[in-house]
């Protein structure tokens, strides 16, 4: 345990002061930062523009005053809102064909402030799609409060009511016309999570997976493994150079997900400072997505990596490196192509499937969790088949591995390789 | 106690046996010479004694015990295909290695720049490997071998590489080592160290062993049937077939092996005759080296 402790501290260290590492893990969070303030520009132009409601009063009587408290609560910094239409106990039917146009453009938002308003047994609601209408969040909220204030002191305020009462703030629930409402459905933002988890899946196990390969053969290439084994089995020096290549990538990992995390925490701040007023792409990721991430990544790092350093022992150029580590590649790159199936219906019997499937599970069962979680039954058989198949894959790494680090000769043909598993 | 002994110890790969029924033991306190042409099974031997490889048959024991992990830690090893980490500072890497060895790493690093500083790398520990000239490098493989005073060394080929001045070191440090009370095995071609530096041999071919023992029983054995001469003037008279068996020049010195029961004179006489200035002549020992080549070819006769 102790050499095995030593194998990994040397190889965090001297991993994690290359500028590789340096600039691999910098490199996200600028990126991300990157699009952020791109995103913030092309927001869009905010003054200036319009947004078309539809004041759908079941109250009655209260959108007009609405209507004025909202020109009031606006500020330049914000879309002016244009209360194109103002409908007083509005039919079921009414409703249906405006929030028709919202989904298809034709209006930009869809307020309705239901019976329950007043009371505060109900909370208004805002239909609309767009980043620029749902700027509008805000000033709605406190111009239905204000609205509501005013005509509960007018009509009760001089009775014996509580004053907490009167001061009831309203409530806006914003509602998205384009998706079922009942059923949650995969929405954008949860499409562009899953493709950047996948993203990231996909390119940290490459990456780490190579970086194994790598030091296998910077041991073989160097000779120093020969005073390596003098002193520790080969076993251990694998399980201590996986452990210690993993440590790294779960170090960069910490490091994305505080400084991606503190980001978009800040976006909005950032927004205002940079371009006042301009929408912030409201992207929040899940602290349980992080952990499946962290999961699946670990579950699909030790199963490749395991391979990978496999593929170093019986090379010895870089040549026949890219030789024996396409296989791997094309293995992760598989996941990749299968993206599509996965993202065009996560619940499909092929999407499940795929996502239990040894060697594919780690990043399409991240994709599916990213998108909508499945069952956990679904995902802890996908762990468990991953889990079995990566103890027989290192069982047998390991035996390659072992022969392979003393031989500096010519690659071995699959023959060999046979004859390898079996040598004691 | 034997510091190592192997008993009827084979290795054996696809096509070949690289140790065959190999039977031998190494007295604690001695140096130990494992000789041997290319492809001899020297290394595999040795990496057998080391545990990097396991025998397929025979056993193999160290200072009394079974190969273990804690065998492992009372050697220190120095291959013959050496190399360290490019990337690790001096200091760094000895720790390291002292650390695997089961030193607590403090102490890997104090002994780490005790050895820096004997063997003239003190300015050097911070530097990393691969700014080092080959020959510095292999002075650290050196310590590395040796930093955790492991009562058994294990060197291949420890001089290749080193200037006489850095070899020069090195032996200065390995007779320390064996006053100490190290044994040390020595696995070399150059048969010169051998004959000044080795108390008991093994002479190994083919994964056998063709001769073991005492260094100067095995010389004795052969006799003085060997003349050593230096002179100026035509080799001719070197042509006495009834009583040389072979010569082998050494630019202006000639080692003379005798034919049994050549009488040595007559190379004297001859040389007087033909005019020929003698400066040394002198009755000896046969060279390791001949021994070598006698044994090796009586093999494939």
């Amino acid at each position: 345990m102790r050499k095995i402790w030593l194998i990994v501290k040397r190889e965090y260290i001297t991993r994690v002061r290359t500028k590789a590492f340096i600039l691999g893990t910098l490199a996200l969070p600028l990126i991300s930062a990157a699009i952020l303030l791109i995103s913030i520009f092309l927001s869009g132009g905010v003054s200036g523009q319009t947004v078309r409601i539809v004041i759908l009063d079941e109250v009655g009587g209260l959108g007009g005053a609405v209507q004025k408290s909202l020109a009031r609560n606006t500020t330049e910094a914000h879309p002016e809102p244009v209360v194109v239409h103002i409908v007083e106990h509005p039919s079921a039917q009414q409703e249906l064909y405006f929030n028709t146009q919202v989904a298809t453009d034709q209006l930009d938002g869809v307020l309705v402030l239901p019976k329950g308003l007043m009371t505060g047994t109900a909370s208004a609601r805002f239909h609309a799609k767009h980043m620029h209408a749902l700027a509008l969040m805000g000033p709605i909220e406190r111009a239905v409060s204000d609205a509501i204030i005013a005509r509960r002191l007018n009509a009760e305020g001089r009775k014996s009511r509580s004053m907490e009462n009167v001061f009831k703030l309203a409530r806006v629930q914003l509602v998205n016309p384009s998706s079922d409402q009942k059923e949650e459905g995969p929405n954008e933002t949860n499409f562009a999570i899953a493709i950047i988890a996948g993203m990231v899946l996909y390119m940290t196990l490459i990456v780490y997976g190579m970086s194994t390969m790598h030091s296998v053969m910077e041991e073989k290439s160097t000779r120093m493994i020969e005073i390596l084994v003098s002193s520790i089995r080969p076993f251990e020096l694998l399980t201590g150079k996986i452990l210690s290549v993993g440590a790294v990538a779960l170090t960069q990992y910490l490091v994305w997900a505080v400084t991606v995390g503190l980001l978009f925490a800040s976006a909005a701040s950032v927004a205002a400072l940079v371009r006042p007023g301009a929408t912030v792409p409201g992207i929040s990721l899940s602290p349980m997505l992080l952990v499946y991430l962290v999961i699946f990544f670990l579950a699909g790092y030790f199963l490749y990596s395991a391979l990978y350093a496999a593929a170093g022992a019986i090379v010895s150029t870089d040549e026949e490196a890219r030789q024996a580590q396409m296989p791997l590649t094309l293995m992760i790159l598989c996941s990749f192509m299968l993206f599509n199936v996965i993202l065009n219906n996560p619940n499909s019997t092929l999407s499940v499937v795929l996502s239990m499937t040894p060697f594919l599970s780690p990043i399409l069962m991240t994709l599916r969790v990213a998108m909508q979680t499945p069952p956990l039954w679904q995902i802890v058989l996908a762990l468990a088949f991953s889990i079995a198949t990566t103890i027989y894959v290192i069982r047998i790494s390991a035996r390659i591995y072992r022969v392979g680090i003393l031989m500096y000769g010519k690659r071995p043909s699959i023959k060999e390789l046979r004859r390898w598993l079996r040598y004691s | 106690m034997d510091a190592v002994s192997l008993e009827k110890v084979t290795k054996r790969y696809d096509s070949f046996d690289a140790v065959s029924s190999l039977s031998m033991e190494i007295k604690e306190g001695a140096v130990f010479g494992l000789l041997g042409p290319n492809g001899a099974g020297k290394t595999t031997t040795l990496r057998m004694i080391v545990r990097i490889l396991i025998p397929d048959e025979g056993s193999v024991r160290v200072l009394g015990q079974p190969l273990s992990e804690r065998t492992q830690e009372l050697i220190g090893y120095l291959p013959e295909e050496r190399g360290l980490y490019r990337h690790m500072r001096l200091l760094e890497i000895l720790r390291f290695l002292g650390a695997l060895k089961g030193l607590p790493e403090a102490e890997a690093e104090r002994r780490a720049r005790l050895w820096l500083e004997r063997l003239g790398l003190s300015d050097r520990m911070n530097d990393e490997v691969h700014n080092l000239s080959r020959g510095m490098q292999q002075k650290v493989q050196f310590i590395a071998a040796v930093i955790h005073r492991p009562p058994l060394v294990i060197l291949d080929e420890p001089f290749t590489g080193l200037d006489p001045v850095n070899a020069a070191v090195i032996k200065d440090v390995m007779l320390e080592l064996r006053k100490q009370g190290a044994t040390i095995i020595l696995s070399t071609h150059r048969m010169e160290q051998v004959e000044q530096m080795c108390d008991s041999i093994c002479l190994m071919n083919k994964g056998q062993k063709l001769l073991a023992g005492d260094l100067k029983v095995i010389k004795r054995s052969y006799g003085n049937n060997t003349v050593r001469m230096e002179f100026a003037g035509d080799p001719v008279f070197l042509q006495l077939p009834g009583i040389i068996e072979r010569t082998t020049s050494y630019g202006e010195m000639v080692d003379i092996t005798l034919r049994p029961g050549g009488d040595a004179q007559q190379i004297l006489k001859s040389a007087v005759e033909r005019g020929v200035q003698v400066r040394r002549f002198e009755l000896i020992e046969p060279p390791l080296n001949d021994i070598f080549i006698q044994k090796i070819s009586e093999r494939h006769a």
